[in-house]
């Protein structure tokens, strides 16, 4: 350990003032948070009646799993990831290797792709909540002027059945453009030899993609991956905005529901527990996806 | 070569379908805000405006008390945030890249983790916090988390910008006589603009959406940012006035828009970099 000795007392100093003020701002509204929800999770905390958390032990991690709610949402969160993810990740893929194709007018199609990235889910939820209204929603109008009647009578928000598809499509609408840029930014990557290569040896189009392509850019395959898990299981924007959960628990997700057990009924240790579960979920499908997209590559 | 050709016309069919199906939800509410609220509501429902009005963006940005309230607050927290930001990444992002000391690795590593946590983790302790310090319901409600969200990321990229300057610069610097704020402000700082640029925008871009926190935080309504703001209107104030909603939303937009059609490439660097994660 020399290099406990080489830090240069001035420079140690100025570094230190220099990153004074981040530091602060880190430790007070991220360290602290981070360590102190973890304490909350073993405690009872009623905001409204408790003066401080009570010391509750391991109980709100094996109480959790009797409580019906937090059940349903884990199950919806999982199903929708699990919609979400897959297609998410073929279909932001195919629309990568079409774009890429295009001689012309590539940034316009890009663009178009794009541009959902820029609104925020909240307000994608106001917009679809909207378009697929029953009655005044342009889907259904849709679906009617081209004669799928049975379809366009569909309430597709509070259907048991179409709720949850329905937050997975409009999730997609906001995030396939961001997984785009990434594939394309891998597909332009891979080298024109290897691509010449290929078509010498007689590909067609799609053996050239999966079989040339693919193994090509992996590394931007695990980037995509990566995002689109953590995008997927923090789902609560959209449902928050159209659904509000429902209808019953159809759409109950876990941040949605550890929201409304920490601020609609101030239940703060239960609370914690659930984002904590949820964000232990987030990072173990994240080591499995590093895991299974690096193995591959060898 | 005659195949060639009709695999690049399906190509290129798909890919405009697929467009279109992208842009039909903003081509939709342009639509919308368009329309006589009578129209809105007419059954069957009309697809494009049978009379095109501009009424409604006249009512939303010079009668809408609220929604101007809305876009006001965005505007200041947005703002004040991302000069925050600027500031304190720019100095830390040198001290990570450019100094040593005790504690570095440890620190990096800290905010590498912190990368990888959702942030609606720290949602619970912090506004347990605020209630405590009685300054929720304030422009610093949302402001002080905002920079903090942040931060790990800024951090990240200036220490990176700072660390790909040449050293000789620096030597040449001290030769010269800098001082140590000297050689930071008129030496290090100008040559990491860029690391900056796409510090702001992708920060921007984040707070300007942010929902949860401020749905949690802001719950008195005079304190709301667009996001929470416009789904407000729609539910408490105007409930379902989807023509004037619709100008509200496109509004709430345009800054975002522009954004992302002016600097398109550090946006895109930007998602390359991990800053959209959230």
């Amino acid at each position: 350990m020399i290099s406990n000795k080489s830090f240069n007392l001035k420079q140690s100093g100025i570094a230190y003032l220099f990153l004074a003020p981040a530091f602060l701002f880190i430790v007070v509204f991220i360290a602290y948070p981070l360590v102190y929800s973890f304490y909350l999770t073993f405690t009872e905390y009623d905001f409204v009646y408790d003066s401080s958390p009570r010391w509750a032990g391991v109980s709100q991690y094996v109480s959790i799993w009797q409580d019906k709610n937090f059940i349903s949402s884990l199950q919806n969160t999982i199903v929708f990831a699990v919609l979400y993810y897959s297609i998410v990740m073929v279909f932001s893929l195919i629309i990568a290797f079409i774009i890429a194709e295009l001689s012309k007018g590539q940034t316009f199609y890009q663009l178009a792709v794009y541009l959902p990235i820029i609104v925020p889910l909240s307000l994608a939820g106001v917009i679809f909540a909207w378009i697929l209204d029953p009655t005044f929603g342009v889907l259904n109008h849709m679906l009617r002027t081209l004669g799928f009647e049975s379809l366009a009578t569909k309430n597709w928000l509070s259907d048991y059945s179409t709720a949850l598809p329905s937050i997975v499509m409009i999730t997609l609408w906001k995030y396939v453009g961001f997984n785009v840029v990434i594939f394309l930014a891998g597909i332009q990557g891979v080298g024109r030899d290897i691509l010449d290569a290929a078509k010498v040896d007689g590909a067609s189009f799609f053996q050239e993609k999966i079989l040339v392509v693919l193994p090509n850019i992996k590394s931007y395959l695990a980037m995509a991956s990566l995002y689109s898990i953590v995008q997927a299981i923090k789902v609560f924007e959209v449902p928050y905005v159209t659904t509000g959960g429902g209808p019953g628990t159809a759409t109950l997700t876990l941040y949605l529901y550890s929201w409304r057990t920490a601020f609609g009924y101030y239940k703060m240790g239960k609370a914690a527990t659930i984002a904590y579960i949820t964000a232990v979920l987030i990072v173990c499908f994240s080591v499995l996806s590093n895991k299974f997209l690096e193995e591959k590559e060898k | 070569m005659r195949k060639k050709r009709t695999t690049l016309l399906i190509l290129y069919l798909v890919a405009t379908i697929v467009a279109l199906v992208f842009l039909a939800p903003f081509v939709w509410i342009v639509f919308t805000s368009l329309k006589p609220s009578k129209e809105v509501f007419s059954y069957p429902i009309t697809l494009f405006p049978r009379s095109v009005t501009l009424e409604n963006y006249e009512y939303v940005i010079f009668r809408m008390s609220d929604f101007q309230r809305y876009f006001w607050n965005s505007t200041v927290i947005t703002g004040v945030s991302l000069a925050i930001i600027a500031i304190s990444s720019s100095l830390g992002g040198y001290a990570l890249g450019r100094k040593n000391f005790w504690g570095k690795n440890w620190f990096i590593a800290f905010i590498l983790l912190v990368l990888a946590v959702p942030y609606a983790v720290y949602l619970i302790p912090i506004f347990i916090m605020e209630t405590r310090l009685g300054i929720r319901n304030s422009y610093l409600a949302l402001i002080l988390p905002y920079v903090a969200l942040n931060l790990p990321w800024g951090l990240f990229i200036m220490m990176g910008a700072f660390r790909g300057i040449p050293n000789e610069i620096e030597d040449a610097a001290r030769i010269d006589g800098c001082s140590e704020f000297q050689l930071w402000s008129k030496v290090m700082f100008p040559l990491a603009r860029p690391g900056l640029a796409t510090t702001i925008i992708i920060t921007f871009v984040f707070i300007w959406q942010e929902f949860i926190y401020a749905v949690t935080l802001q719950t008195d309504a005079k304190w709301k940012t667009l996001p929470v703001g416009i789904v407000h209107i729609r539910d408490e104030l105007q409930s379902l006035a989807y023509h004037n909603l619709s100008v509200a939303v496109i509004l709430s937009l345009l800054p975002l828009f522009i954004v992302f059609i002016a600097l398109r490439n550090f946006f895109i660097k930007g998602i390359m970099e991990g800053g959209l994660k959230g």
